[in-house]
């Protein structure tokens, strides 16, 4: 009986009947999940392997012997208990190459206002703006230049161009934004976040892939017909396909077919990358 | 999130809490000791009323375990406030709001409260009423009451005043062994090898640590504090501002001494999450030897480690908690 600070059962006695469900739902929660959450509120958002591992040291504190449940039911069963606070533990998988990820996000709260502990005004209002623009892009990128443009008609105090290179860069570490050749596109933990806001703010200009009906900020689309796909949905489309057709107008696939992401080959990847680092850090 | 009725008087919170007001500030007053332990707070016998509102329902017994200290303290502090009505106490107040707009204050001050721990920045009582209770500051107290118990059960984590003259709040771990938990995850470590390498260096001196021999260690590292790092980017701007303002380290001038030299202590922080044994497993690792190398360090380590030991007798024992990927 793993050893907890927070003892549940004697509450249930006291607690009139309308919070005993979810006092009951709460005993689910041990030292275990706690944990898993904290330092997973403490990250912000992670890969599903460092999710893993993450699980597994929290496992390996609170409870060594019982085995570790597997991933999606144990995150579903944190869900379960976290559902009446409107927040949740989300999956999403990033729209570049198709890595899945684990972000906690707060559903009570769909609008860009949800960063406004971290950002001041006219820093969300040009956040706003790289918004706009890329969701308006062809390719969901947004030039730093085109940005920067917009600086002057923000909200809030002034902000020079100087600054408003600062605050992009801050967006881009606390993933809100990716940054690729001085373009700017949508971190898969905002798209995330914001989807919902993004759907009612922008009906027209918002763009869905064809396979998944997610909303869609890069992708490949059909030059015959316009249909749009992520990238990640391409790979898993085609996959071992030799002549890919558009599944809308059957029209010839003009792009290249990405790779199906591969949980395996990356860690070889990395393994193979951490023994080159240590050869060379015995060098020094 | 942010509220967007910003109460004007609310700056001024704490210069107002004395008087009372008749729209209910909760007072948290600067004569209140700093509450230790919910009994330690007041003298005065306590009434076993749960709370102001229209929903008394909504607040758990009074016996509640120790995780309420602090939210406690303010509520006596705020009991204490209000046994002084004030001349204008005639007014009649707002109506109180249904149960289930204060749970989802609560909700809303639970994501506000873990999302500022998450950004490292100080939870300031005044921004909380400011941002997320606003015009329920009335019922602020079974706000945060009712937010601690949530942080507590489902998170883990104790909501604790850490100042009440500053009126700062702190996200702490309940949960017993505390470790770094950092270092489960290479991806941060860089961070904390380099404060443990600073950490380690004050420690093993005994005193403060002179950036000057900051830097001889951080040459090690290949570190210097003109030259920007990959990983690190401006190192003498990590460790003189981020850290400090973070509480893991303190730099401070070195009295007496011209032309003028700064030096490092532990933080608050520090001091809080970060045991000396971790200090000196991390030596330990770094420069290959037995801990007991630094003979009076370690059995300083040692009797810190009984008396976490005695004070928390249903800790796990601690495994070896410093590992570097």
């Amino acid at each position: 009986m793993p050893n907890s600070l927070i003892c549940c059962t004697p509450f249930l006695q006291k607690f009139p009947s309308y919070m005993q469900s979810s006092a009951r739902r709460m005993g689910i929660m041990t030292d275990v999940h706690r944990r898993f959450l904290q330092l997973l509120m403490t990250h912000g958002v992670l890969e599903e392997r460092d999710v893993k591992r993450l699980q597994k040291h929290c496992y390996e504190v609170h409870d060594r012997n019982a085995t570790v449940e597997k991933l999606e039911d144990f995150i579903n069963n944190i869900n379960s208990v976290l559902e009446s606070l409107y927040i949740e533990i989300k999956k999403g998988v990033t729209e570049d190459d198709g890595r899945p990820f684990y972000a906690l996000v707060n559903l009570a709260t769909t609008s860009v206002s949800k960063m406004a502990t971290d950002f001041a005004e006219n820093e969300l209002d040009l956040f706003r703006k790289a918004l706009e623009l890329i969701i308006d892009s062809e390719t969901g990128f947004a030039s730093s230049t085109n940005i920067l443009n917009l600086v002057d008609q923000l909200k809030g105090k002034k902000m020079r161009k100087k600054e408003a290179e600062q605050v992009l860069q801050k967006f881009v570490q606390n993933k809100w934004l990716i940054e690729k050749e001085g373009e700017f596109t949508l971190h898969g933990r905002a798209i995330l976040e914001m989807e919902q806001y993004i759907w009612e703010t922008y009906p027209d200009a918002t763009k869905m892939c064809n396979i998944c009906h997610r909303l869609l900020i890069q992708g490949q689309s059909c030059e015959t017909c316009g249909i749009r796909m992520h990238l990640p949905c391409v790979a898993k489309y085609f996959q071992s396909n030799p002549e890919p057709h558009c599944p809308h107008c059957n029209d010839y696939w003009p792009h290249e077919i990405p790779e199906v992401f591969d949980p395996e080959k990356e860690r070889e990847a990395g393994i193979s990358k951490l023994n080159k680092k240590s050869l060379r850090s015995r060098q020094h | 999130m942010s509220e967007q009725s910003k109460d004007v008087s609310d700056p001024d919170f704490a210069a107002e809490a004395p008087h009372a007001e008749a729209h209910g500030s909760p007072g948290v007053p600067a004569g209140v000791p700093p509450p230790t332990s919910p009994a330690a707070t007041l003298a005065e016998p306590q009434s076993s009323s749960v709370g102001p509102t229209a929903a008394p329902q909504a607040a758990p017994p009074l016996q509640a375990p120790s995780d309420e200290d602090d939210p406690k303290a303010l509520q006596q502090a705020a009991e204490e406030g209000r046994a002084h009505p004030s001349p204008s106490a005639a007014q009649p107040g707002p109506a109180p709001p249904a149960p289930a707009q204060l749970v989802q204050k609560a909700h809303e001050l639970m994501w506000y409260v873990l999302v500022k721990d998450q950004k490292r920045m100080i939870i300031w009582f005044p921004d909380m009423v400011r941002d997320v209770i606003g015009s329920y500051k009335k019922w602020c107290r079974s706000i945060l009451r009712r937010t601690s118990l949530i942080l507590a059960r489902v998170f883990g984590l104790h909501l604790r005043l850490t100042s009440l003259h500053t009126m700062e709040f702190a996200l702490v771990k309940a949960l017993a062994p505390e470790e770094l938990d950092r270092v489960a995850l290479s991806n941060r470590m860089p961070m904390t090898g380099l404060l443990l390498m600073i950490l380690s260096l004050i420690y093993v001196k005994g005193r403060g640590a002179r950036e000057s021999a900051v830097w001889n260690v951080l040459r090690i590292l290949g570190l210097r504090p003109w030259k920007k790092h990959s990983t690190f980017g401006d190192v003498r701007k990590l460790i003189t501002e981020e850290f400090v303002q973070q509480n893991y380290l303190k730099y401070q001038r070195v009295p007496y001494v011209e032309p003028p030299e700064y030096e490092f202590f532990w933080g608050a922080r520090a001091s809080r999450e970060i045991t000396k044994m971790q200090i000196m497993e991390f030596l330990a690792r770094v420069f290959k030897k037995d801990p007991q190398a630094w003979p009076s360090r370690y059995r300083e380590a040692l009797e810190e480690a009984r008396a976490l030991r005695e004070a928390n007798p249903t800790a796990h024992c601690p495994r070896s908690s410093v590992s570097e990927d």
